[in-house]
């Protein structure tokens, strides 16, 4: 994968170009963010309120609002449109288009899903992450910064290769919206997205521990936030790295298997 | 010593598919009935170096499975196919580098943006350096007609433009072995003259092996060889003469008189067309060099007239028909 670095390059300009042609879309999706970061805002505002408490499990109100908005940017930058791709590629037989070409299928996806991402980061989650930390009042040292970007990395990495293997249940299934929605609504809730994962009842969070979702939103806003402790982060980042390790692998067997099984087109 | 680029022996391949269960009804539309379809059953040729082969066969006789074989798309299920020595499927990759193909509908152009930018795309991959990407570019652009359209978005061209600059997108490379199939999808006929000379140029300049799947007759005019598929088997492989004389020594005449068509005529053949002052026939080639024959031509009434080989389509139909009648 690494003999064409030139031709990764090459399609992640070309991925990026293509993105830009629809600029007024990023803006749309840009608004969507803000509305839901909105939404979760009113229902834990209604929460908190109804209570009467100001402070659950350690999050006061405007902890849940920097919360909710750090989440989402973190949520949709790292969220890549590879398992679209694959669908996409397999329903439509554009797949053979990508497997003549001298580069790697998985790399050719991974170069275009990063100017996705790229896209994401800038147009949409920069937005969010700077109205987040502006609610929290948290001043954020260089240090926290750097831990942050290596978390992002290796959530990203996590994203990308579940999203991946749900991709690859395409050869298969051919429509995988069904799939991906309980994928997302699973992850949704192991990652931090709908509340803060210290709300769960412990022996679920116990549970959590051992599966790589805590890695993948939840402990990039804790870290930001300053509401875990290193040893968590240092934990919840080692568990996510090897996680990462495993998963790459078995998706590389995996991948293996299932090429064979590609059709396009009726042939 | 000719050089083997594509070596095919016992190739075989099958699909499971699905058609809709009898019965009508919303429910009897639900079931399904799987079975497996046996795509290819035992293909084998080789090909040399520089040879220009047109690969037929009606739909779903196997050509579209082959040619995804020979690039690694497809795992095939039994057999042995070797592309430039290598195993497509193992060395998919290494070999693309050599290989061009375009693959019908297919397109290898970036939807949304210009064609231009596939290009510099295409450029990168295959580290083709600037100076010579640009010539090349010129040559194809003004050689396709598409000095109009290149810089603009690939959704907002005709098809045939599409089907043009995928051809570039695919060959701008200089690939040792192109692979085509049904290139000329959708392509005006000018487009299609150029696109079948640029093939003819590019196979006489650089020794390029081409192998073209068409269902267009004219397409096949600039291939010597004819490989034809039908239920996954090779039923013929060879030259297009070999082909045409499968039939029998045949000739197709044309004739226009001034006035009508004269009841003689229908005796010197079999009738292939007919209307009040034209008529087609199908003639023995000895029978044309017959007195009988030249004094029907040079009758006064007679405008013109033209003796011809019969077209492949013709023959290819032909052919189709008796490899009904052996199934019958």
């Amino acid at each position: 994968m690494f003999e064409n670095i030139d031709g990764y390059y090459a399609v992640f300009i070309a991925g990026l170009k293509s993105r830009l042609v629809y600029k007024k879309d990023w803006v749309m999706w840009m608004l969507v963010r803000f509305a839901a970061a909105l939404v979760m805002v009113l229902v834990f505002t209604a929460i908190y309120l109804g209570s009467g408490t100001t402070s659950i499990k350690g999050f006061t109100l405007p902890f849940i609002y920097s919360y909710f908005f750090i989440e989402n940017a973190i949520w949709f930058g790292i969220s890549t449109d590879i398992l679209g791709q694959m669908q996409d590629d397999i329903q439509g037989g554009t797949v053979a288009s990508a497997l003549i070409k001298p580069i790697s299928y998985t790399g050719r996806l991974l170069s275009n899903g990063l100017a996705n991402t790229s896209m994401s980061l800038i147009a949409v989650c920069l937005p969010l992450l700077v109205v987040g930390i502006a609610l929290s009042g948290v001043a954020i040292s260089l240090q926290t910064a750097l831990v942050f970007a290596g978390e992002l990395v290796i959530a990203y990495g996590l994203y990308s290769v579940f999203s991946f293997l749900i991709g690859t249940t395409a050869v298969y299934l051919v429509e995988v919206w069904a799939v991906s929605s309980i994928y997302w609504g699973i992850v949704g809730i192991m990652n931090g997205v709908l509340m803060p994962l210290s709300f769960l009842p412990v022996w679920l969070q116990n549970i959590l521990t051992f599966t790589p979702f805590p890695a993948m939103a939840y402990t990039e806003v804790s870290t930001l936030l300053g509401t875990v402790s290193s040893q968590y982060i240092i934990e919840t980042m080692a568990s996510g790295a090897i996680w990462l390790a495993v998963l790459a692998c078995f998706a590389y067997l995996w991948w293996g298997r299932v090429r064979k099984d590609i059709t396009s087109a009726g042939g | 010593m000719e050089h083997e680029i594509i070596y095919v022996n016992g190739l075989k391949k099958r699909f499971r598919t699905f058609e809709r269960a009898e019965g009508k009804g919303l429910i009897a539309g639900m079931r399904r009935r799987y079975f497996y379809k046996n795509a290819l059953q035992g293909v084998d040729f080789t090909v040399n170096e520089g040879e220009l082969v047109a690969l037929l066969g009606r739909n779903g006789s196997g050509k579209s499975t082959l040619i995804k074989l020979m690039t690694g798309i497809l795992y095939p299920d039994s057999g042995t196919v070797r592309v430039m020595g290598m195993d497509p499927w193992k060395q998919r990759a290494k070999l693309a580098e050599n290989m061009g193909a375009v693959l019908g509908a297919h397109s290898q152009l970036i939807w949304d943006l210009p064609a231009s930018d596939s290009f510099e795309m295409m450029r990168r991959i295959y580290h083709i350096p600037v100076p010579v990407f640009d010539k090349r570019l010129k040559y194809f652009i003004s050689r396709l007609s598409l000095n109009d359209v290149y810089k603009r978005q690939v959704r907002q061209m005709s098809l045939g433009e599409q089907m043009k600059c995928n051809f570039i997108a695919s060959i701008i490379h200089l690939p040792k072995l192109v692979l085509l199939d049904e290139p000329t999808i959708g392509v005006d006929l000018p487009s299609k003259t150029a696109l079948r000379e640029t093939i003819f140029d590019m196979q006489r300049q650089f020794k390029t092996t081409f192998m073209l799947t068409t269902h267009i007759v004219e397409d096949i005019s600039i291939t010597k060889r004819i490989i034809l598929l039908d239920n996954g088997r090779v039923v013929f492989d060879g030259t297009r003469s070999m082909l045409l004389s499968m039939f029998g020594n045949k000739k197709h005449v044309e004739i226009t008189v001034d006035g009508r068509i004269g009841s003689g005529y229908n005796k010197l053949g079999k009738v292939l067309e007919r209307s009040d002052d034209f008529i087609k026939l199908e003639v023995e080639s000895s029978e044309v060099r017959s007195k009988r024959f030249r004094s029907m031509l040079n009758a006064s009434n007679v405008i013109d007239y033209r003796v011809a080989e019969p077209d492949v389509g013709y023959v290819l139909e032909k052919f189709y028909k008796k490899i009904d009648r052996r199934k019958v």
